[in-house]
């Protein structure tokens, strides 16, 4: 799966959890860009991101992701 | 010892000048003989459990990345670690007796906190094992934040720990200024106000409803100058030595929720229990089944709130455990636990009656309100008994004009409150520079230097003529001493 692939599947998965249709991230964008992007939803994203790809994230990404950069790095070195 | 005692200013004096004297390699050695110095001040009984608690983690930390059973070592370490915070703290006031009579370590549930992280760090490959146990005793023993935090991460505090960083005039300038203004937060801000707190905490019912509500507020500012002039002693103190200690506080009484207040108040517990508590319970497989079953019959809300209610119900028992064996602490957690859940599944509607364009009467109003929410949870803070709390909420609310005693009354003379205008003006100037992104210390070092002389001066002499001191001159307790 290319890079551009996952952020075509993520940008959905994104636009799902956070109930926003005109939603789209990029490498940059960090939890204080996304309203509602907080510890509670952080897990909530985490576990779909999971769904969507089909893996599984170990705790130091979970707790370590600084932005979707790192989010796609870590699909990406997964799948 | 106190940061705030006569002896803390020679300890610290000595340190300096024996760190800057020393070659960079053994500067971290004299940090870990000064630290440990400072902590068995605290008693060697108290010096025995830290250094327990340091071999455990260590250990544990050397197993795991070596793969000599990481599973059982981890586990072990975590519940050694949790089961000595137990026993010391807890074990009486769940029997209902006493069955343990040892005292409990200055600042144990700090350093227990600290050592968790680092073992479990290791664990999921944050950080590396450190091989060398005098490293990592300092980690865990060193002076500015082991006994009330803030609660640093291996990963975070230690470059800086272990670099022995040479003497560089800016750093320290900008160092001893932050320490200065803690000691004026603490003693001339915190105690003075404490002084009043604790006559009206003592005899509620001889005040007027509304002043008693204002000694609730006057509780909410003694205990941020209290808490945030330690750490800005500490994180000073850090700086001089050229160590980033974690940042506790981001101006918390400008928050507009109570989730929020809470990212901006006491940051480094609040980081703690997301990473090492609230995350990996919501990770687990019962929770991941149990988020599954809801999306599946009530749809993606259920799904995401009930599991983060179940986990942020667990996180709030034991942030209020935490700071004691009290009722009242374990009241005031499940207190912050529903606001939080329900600010939680309110949120969607709140969204929809906000208003779009951002009012600057809106957010003052939410700031408001949510600083009454956190008045009202000091209450239980604050008093040593649930029947004390009770006393002081109906005080407020049955007799809010009352006769009864006036301030003046409650140990505190007009020149006390003269002192108190002029400081929390101050206070809050401060406050609303660093909300402004203002760093004013650089622009304190930015002045010509009669100017720069004449400011340290005249917080030095306001902290000696208005700072609060007991007999001997030694200031009161911070209040998170006792946690």
């Amino acid at each position: 799966m290319t890079r551009n692939e996952v952020y075509e599947q993520l940008n959905a998965v994104f636009r799902d959890v956070f109930d926003d249709e005109s939603l789209t991230v990029a490498d940059e964008t960090t939890a204080a860009d996304v309203e509602d992007w907080d510890s509670l939803t952080h897990i909530t994203l985490i576990a779909a991101v999971e769904d969507a790809f089909d893996i599984s994230f170990d705790m130091k990404t979970v707790v370590r992701l600084k932005c979707v950069g790192d989010m796609v790095d870590a699909i990406l070195q997964e799948l | 010892m106190s940061f705030t005692s006569f002896s803390f200013l020679c300890f610290f004096a000595l340190c300096l000048v024996g760190f800057f004297a020393l070659p960079q390699r053994l500067r971290p050695w004299l940090l870990l003989a000064a630290s440990l110095g400072f902590y068995a001040a605290a008693g060697l009984p108290a010096l025995g459990w830290l250094f327990a608690t340091a071999a455990v983690s260590w250990g544990a930390g050397r197993c795991v990345s070596a793969g000599r059973h990481p599973g059982a070592a981890y586990a072990g370490a975590v519940v050694c670690h949790l089961g000595l915070l137990f026993a010391l703290k807890y074990l009486n006031f769940f029997a209902g007796r006493e069955i343990l009579t040892l005292a409990i370590p200055a600042g144990l549930s700090f350093f227990t906190f600290m050592a968790v992280s680092y073992v479990t760090d290791v664990r999921r490959g944050i950080c590396p094992a450190e091989k060398n146990f005098g490293r990592y005793l300092l980690y865990l023993s060193f002076f500015p934040h082991v006994l009330q935090g803030p609660i640093d991460r291996y990963a975070g505090l230690t470059p800086g720990l272990f670099a022995g960083a040479g003497f560089e005039e800016r750093r320290f300038l900008r160092g001893a200024w932050r320490m200065l203004w803690g000691f004026f937060e603490k003693l001339v801000i915190a105690d003075r106000l404490g002084i009043l707190v604790a006559a009206v905490w003592k005899e509620p019912e001889a005040y007027a409803g509304w002043r008693v509500a204002a000694a609730v507020v006057c509780y909410a500012l003694q205990i941020y100058a209290d808490f945030a002039g330690y750490m800005d002693v500490a994180l000073g103190a850090g700086e001089i030595f050229g160590i980033t200690l974690a940042e506790n506080f981001d101006t918390p009484y400008f928050s507009r929720s109570v989730p929020e207040f809470w990212r901006r108040w006491h940051i480094t517990l609040g980081a703690w229990f997301r990473d090492y508590l609230f995350y990996p319970l919501q990770r687990t497989g019962a929770f991941r089944r149990l988020g599954k079953f809801l999306k599946g019959k009530f749809g993606k809300q259920a799904a995401k709130n009930l599991p983060a209610a179940l986990a942020l119900a667990a996180v709030w028992l034991f942030t209020g455990l935490w700071h004691g064996a009290r009722l009242t602490y374990v009241a005031w957690g499940a207190y912050y636990g529903l606001l939080i859940i329900l600010s939680m599944l309110c949120e969607p509607l709140c969204a929809r009656l906000r208003p779009k364009k951002k009012s600057l009467l809106f957010e003052a109003f939410r700031m408001a309100r949510t600083f009454a929410a956190v008045c009202l949870g000091y209450v239980l803070f604050r008093s040593a008994s649930m029947g004390e709390a009770w006393r002081v909420l109906v005080r407020i609310f049955t007799a809010p004009f009352a006769a009864g005693k006036g301030f003046s009354a409650a140990g505190l003379g007009m020149a006390d409150y003269a002192v108190l205008a002029f400081a929390l003006g101050l206070r809050l100037l401060v406050s609303l520079c660093r909300v402004k992104g203002v760093d004013l210390r650089e622009k304190l070092l930015a002045l010509p230097l009669p100017l720069r002389w004449g400011a340290a001066l005249a917080l030095i002499f306001s902290v000696i003529l208005f700072g609060i001191y007991g007999p001997g001159y030694d200031a009161a307790s911070f209040i998170y001493f006792e946690f």
